[in-house]
């Protein structure tokens, strides 16, 4: 509401007041379950559920604020069968070492490269290019570990009740193209969109445009979701036409090396969440600028004296951190982000294999005890906002 | 098998947290933050019964901490009770305690910036109380008097000392201590500060451009509850028949040159005006060094010997010729 009226204040002059309405945690979230329900009721899709069950189905409380966002189809024929109502301790031992897994994802590493992308988006007033890539691979790190953190404490939640709840992320960071992002990054939304946005636009039933256009409007609505904001909007916008181009490239049936694919497709994902992140468009201007710009580059002090001819060319030696208070524990955790995105198993894949043996009891105990220990810093779940 | 494994889970995390627990309340030295070995120095050596009358006791924040080094004044004994971030109330207890094993020193010295008699950065909760540097009585009545005087200082953070009789708030602190390796430093920061008779260094460049905390400041508002506990440590000055002085460490040549000159007015005038009382001798006013004197934007580094040295020409030689 607050965005339609500030717009038409811009637009028109007027001074319209805003109602800064508070929102419920987590509405977009159980708006969309309410939506699929109402929309396959109305197509005559949905069986006779009892109440009960669909009350427990919109309040399920493990994923009710920050999704995996769940079809009643999935759900409610759990909530029914009377075998899931009895204890389970196999579904008991799996649900507490996911829920291990999402609460250190969360706590010890999203919350640590949180400090250094608010420092970076939101205090810093300037930053030089090692900084600016530094936030902006912090923010993308936190929010994949912070989100896919959350779905994993949300799946192993649900177990402990014996509800299966959704995969949700795939280890969305090793994808090849865009296409193959949105099939692994929250994957129950992508689902939702293509099921109740795309597919009833016509798809790609209607013609290569057709086909276009609807990509376009699904991730710019799918952008609007996020949040009322046209940061938000340029964000579905930049994945939208990043959907159209591959799609055309793919038709034109040239290969990329993996490596290439990876890169490319990894730092759009990078770059497009700045827009996502910043609160405003300077923010976003701020950092990506300095992405990008040669005119910026401070090196580590120690390199002074083995790189001093590099100061001809605008160069500069200092504290190549210091704008986001950090330190060489910086590098290391980008170095750990990288690696546990890229050569290690998923939670999903872990899960999987999960078997009652004291590496995984070694594992559960380590990673609720570190979470617990980090858990005296103060945070929160990035994924209530939307 | 799958019960078992939740029962060994349940049994692990209580023996882990456990451990965790009589570890974190108990070996604070091996974990907390350099500033730890430092206030524990201070404590220690207040807690130490001894007959010696000190010459000099110098009583402040962390810049009368690097500003005044013991170890310079020749033929005088002198020590540095100063801990970094202190206010007039951890000043006020580390003083009764001091008196409370030692007999009364000839000379006391009291420094506390600006910021530290005015608005709290923090360093009850940051340091006096996870340290343990109080003893429960004394925190339960810091805690009586901020709601007496209704200051925010206390309140505004909605804690209380017996939030820190829990383990899980000392998390982070062991989580930095074990990826920093305290226990290697802060063994090595305590000897050095017993050494040094309580002197430490916080900074350690050999320049220091960027301005202080005060620069940043336009007024100057004295807090009730710090002016309390000053009035009280003068207090047992007067009691005691402590010889009282008031040492303005100085601002860097930036900071000086850039602070407010009403908000350095109104500080000046606050020190004036508790002097007359309660016979405290004011030392000097705000002054500056230059900027190579300072190990960072407040503290001094290279310039601590030059610094000493000017405060002990401000002590009464009467009270020093006897030794």
């Amino acid at each position: 509401m607050d965005f339609f009226i500030s717009n038409v204040n811009y637009i028109t002059g007027e001074n319209i007041g805003l109602y800064h309405l508070a929102l419920p945690l987590g509405i977009s979230f159980f708006t969309f379950q309410q939506i699929s329900y109402l929309v396959d009721s109305y197509k005559g899709e949905t069986t006779e559920y009892d109440f009960l069950n669909y009350a427990l189905f919109v309040t399920f409380f493990p994923q009710l604020i920050a999704g995996p966002i769940v079809h009643h189809k999935e759900m409610m024929p759990q909530f029914a069968k009377t075998r899931n109502k009895v204890k389970n301790y196999r579904n008991i031992a799996m649900g507490l070492f996911i829920f291990s897994i999402g609460l250190f994802k969360k706590v010890v590493i999203a919350d640590t490269f949180a400090v250094w992308a608010t420092q970076g988006f939101d205090v810093a007033t300037t930053l030089n290019l090692f900084e600016a890539w530094a936030t902006s691979l912090s923010y993308t790190f936190q929010l994949y570990f912070d989100f896919s953190g959350y779905t994993d404490m949300a799946i192993g939640a649900a177990l402990l009740f014996n509800i299966k709840l959704p995969i949700n992320f795939n280890s969305p960071y090793k994808a090849l193209s865009i296409q193959d992002f949105w099939r692994r990054w929250h994957i129950t939304l992508s689902r939702f969109l293509k099921d109740y946005i795309y597919i009833p636009l016509g798809g790609n039933r209607k013609g290569e445009f057709r086909t276009y256009s609807n990509l376009m409007a699904t991730f710019i609505l799918g952008g609007l979701w996020h949040g009322a904001g046209w940061t938000f909007i340029f964000w579905g916008f930049l994945h939208g036409f990043a959907l159209v181009i591959h799609r055309a490239w793919s038709k034109l049936g040239f290969k990329l090396w993996t490596w290439l694919a990876w890169l490319i497709t990894f730092n759009f994902i990078n770059i497009a969440w700045v827009f996502f992140r910043a609160k405003e468009w300077d923010d976003a201007v701020k950092v990506l600028g300095s992405m990008f710009s040669l005119g910026n580059i401070v090196l580590p002090n120690p390199l002074a004296n083995k790189l001093a001819f590099l100061s001809s060319y605008g160069v500069e030696f200092g504290g190549f951190t210091s704008d986001l208070n950090a330190g060489k524990d910086l590098i290391v955790w980008l170095f750990v982000g990288f690696t546990l995105i890229l050569f290690f198993k998923n939670s999903m894949e872990k899960l999987k294999s999960f078997k009652p043996n004291n590496k995984h009891l070694y594992f559960t105990i380590y990673a609720l005890f570190a979470s617990i220990i980090f858990l005296s810093a103060e945070s929160e779940f990035l994924y209530f906002n939307f | 098998m799958y019960k078992k494994f939740i029962l060994k889970l349940g049994i692990g995390l209580t023996v882990v947290f456990s451990l965790y627990s009589i570890f974190v309340l108990n070996f604070k030295m091996y974990y907390m933050d350099p500033e730890y070995p430092m206030w524990k120095e201070v404590k220690d050596r207040c807690l130490m019964k001894s007959n010696k009358v000190e010459d000099i006791i110098m009583l402040g924040d962390s810049r009368a901490k690097a500003g005044f080094k013991p170890t310079v004044a020749k033929n005088i004994s002198a020590i540095n009770l100063s801990v970094g971030g202190a206010t007039p109330i951890e000043g006020y207890y580390t003083l009764k305690r001091y008196l409370a094993n030692n007999p009364a020193p000839k000379n006391l010295i009291i420094s506390y910036t600006p910021t530290h008699l005015s608005a709290s950065d923090g360093c009850y909760f940051a340091r006096t109380v996870p340290f343990d540097f109080f003893e429960n009585n004394e925190y339960k009545e810091v805690e009586q008097l901020s709601l007496k005087f209704h200051t925010d200082y206390i309140l505004k953070q909605h804690k209380s000392y017996l939030d820190y009789k829990f383990p899980m708030i000392y998390g982070q602190h062991f989580s930095d201590g074990i990826m920093h390796m305290r226990w290697l430093k802060n063994s090595v920061f305590y000897k050095y500060s017993k050494e040094e008779r309580g002197y430490h260094w916080f900074g350690v460049k050999d320049k220091a451009d960027q301005l202080n905390t005060e620069a940043k400041e336009t007024t100057f508002i004295v807090s009730k509850l710090y002016d309390y506990y000053f009035k009280q440590l003068l207090n047992i000055t007067k009691n005691k028949n402590i010889k009282v002085y008031f040492y303005i460490m100085p601002f860097n040549k930036s900071s000086f040159d850039a602070v407010n000159k009403n908000y350095v007015r109104d500080y000046e005038k606050y020190i004036t005006k508790l002097s007359k009382p309660y016979h405290m001798k004011i030392c000097n006013k705000v002054f500056s060094m230059p900027n190579t004197s300072f190990g960072d934007p407040s503290h001094l580094y290279h310039g601590v010997d030059k610094n000493t040295l000017k405060i002990l020409n401000c002590i009464d030689n009467e009270t020093l010729e006897k030794n």
